[in-house]
C-alpha cells in the first residue's frame, strides 16, 4: 500500500495532512510528489518524515501525478490511493475505499463527495459543481457510465490501475480524462461516499480565467479518448 | 509582377536563404528543422525569378496577380511548418516529462541508498 500525495505549493497545508495520515501509515508509506515548488514544501514533508521525491521543475499535477505511479510498480506497491494536498480529504475515510473496492472488485474506486454520507461534506462553489456535473454527463454519454464525482483527487488503485496509469496518465486537469482512461482499457470502476473538507490552507490551482481552458480541453480529452482504440 | 517588385522578393529569399545557411553553419539550427524553410526560401526566389512565366498558373488558379500566388503559396507552407513545430515540442514535452520523472524517482532512491549506508556505516 502506498499514499500518493502530490504538492505544489502547499506548505501550509501538508504538514496537518501528513500528520493524520501518520496515525494510519508508516511514514515511508506516504509519498509526497513535490512538483517543483518554490516554498517549502520539501523541507515540510521531509521534517515530518514522509518519503519524498523532489521533481526537478514544475510539470503539473498529471506528471506529478504519475511519478507517484511508478514509484508505485517500481516498489511492486500492491494498492496506491491519491491524496490531494490541501488536506480536503479526510484519511480516515481511506477506510471506505478499500471496502468498496473489496465489495465490488473494482480497480479503481473513486472517493465521492455527492453521493450518500459524502453529502453532508463540503460541496464547493456552485460553478464548479455545474462544471463537474457537465463533465459527469459527457463522460456518461461517451462511454456510458455514471460517475458523480469525476474532479475528485481521493482515489484507490489496484496494482491493475496502478500500471496502466504508470504507462499513461493525463496531464493538465487530469481526473476526469483518468476515469474515462480507465474504462476504456477495461477496468472496473466504481465509486464511493467519502466527506469532503474545504481546502486546508493554500490556494487552488484553478483559477478564474483557466476556467474556459479547463472546460474545453477536458471536454476534448474525454472525446479523444474515447475515440483513441484500446489494445 | 512589376520588376521592383521582383527585385525585392529576390533580394529578400536570397537574403533569408544566406541567413538559414548561416544558422545551420553555426549550429544555432539543426539540419532536420532548416530543410522545410530552405524549401520555402528557394520556391519563393524561383517564383519571384520566373514570375512573368508563371502568370498562367496564376491566372488558371484565380490569382488575378502572380506575387498573390506567391503569398498564399508561403502562407500555407508556414502553417504546414508551425503545425510540425507544435508536433517537435509536444514530442520534447514527452521527453522532458519522462526525464523528470525518472531524475525524481532516482534521487529518491540514491538518497535512500545514502541513508542506508550510512546506518549500517556506525
Amino acid at each position: 500500500m502506498l499514499v500518493i500525495v502530490p504538492a505544489y505549493n502547499e506548505e501550509a497545508s501538508l504538514k496537518a495532512l501528513l500528520r493524520e495520515l501518520f496515525e494510519i501509515f508508516p511514514p515511508e508509506r506516504v509519498l509526497v510528489v513535490n512538483d517543483g515548488s518554490t516554498d517549502n514544501t520539501s523541507a515540510v514533508a521531509r521534517g515530518e518524515g514522509a518519503n519524498v521525491i523532489d521533481l526537478p521543475l514544475n510539470m503539473g499535477i498529471g506528471v506529478a501525478m504519475q511519478t507517484g505511479y511508478k514509484f508505485a510498480k517500481e516498489n511492486g506497491c500492491s494498492h496506491a490511493v491519491q491524496c490531494d494536498a490541501d488536506g480536503q480529504h479526510v484519511p480516515s475515510n481511506m477506510r471506505l475505499l478499500a471496502d468498496e473496492m473489496s465489495r465490488a472488485g473494482s480497480d479503481l474506486v473513486i472517493g465521492s463527495r455527492f453521493l450518500g454520507g459524502g453529502k453532508t461534506g463540503f460541496q464547493s462553489s456552485y460553478v464548479r459543481r455545474r462544471f463537474i456535473n457537465f463533465f459527469s454527463w459527457w463522460i456518461n454519454v461517451l462511454v456510458g457510465m455514471r460517475v458523480y464525482d469525476v474532479t475528485s483527487g481521493f482515489r484507490l488503485c489496484n496494482d491493475k490501475a496502478i500500471r496502466l496509469f504508470a504507462e499513461e496518465y493525463p496531464f493538465d486537469y487530469p481526473e476526469p480524462e483518468a476515469i474515462i482512461l480507465a474504462i476504456r482499457a477495461g477496468l472496473k470502476v466504481s465509486e464511493t461516499p467519502t466527506a469532503m473538507r474545504e481546502r486546508q490552507g493554500g490556494v487552488s490551482s484553478i483559477g478564474f480565467f483557466s476556467g474556459a481552458y479547463f472546460v474545453v480541453k477536458v471536454s476534448l480529452g474525454l472525446l479523444i479518448r474515447r475515440l483513441r482504440r484500446t489494445n | 509582377m512589376t520588376t521592383t517588385l521582383r527585385i525585392v522578393s529576390v533580394a529578400f529569399s536570397s537574403g533569408f536563404l544566406l541567413l538559414i545557411f548561416e544558422l545551420v553553419r553555426r549550429k544555432k539550427l539543426r539540419e532536420n528543422y532548416s530543410l522545410t524553410w530552405f524549401f520555402v526560401g528557394v520556391s519563393v526566389l524561383v517564383f519571384s525569378l520566373f514570375a512573368d512565366k508563371m502568370d498562367f498558373f496564376a491566372k488558371t488558379l484565380g490569382f488575378a496577380l502572380v506575387s498573390n500566388a506567391i503569398l498564399v503559396y508561403s502562407i500555407f507552407l508556414i502553417l504546414v511548418i508551425l503545425l510540425g513545430l507544435s508536433v517537435a515540442v509536444s514530442r520534447i514535452s514527452s521527453q522532458t516529462q519522462k526525464l523528470v520523472q525518472e531524475i525524481g524517482i532516482l534521487k529518491n532512491a540514491v538518497e535512500k541508498a545514502d541513508k542506508n549506508a550510512k546506518n549500517t556505516g556506525k
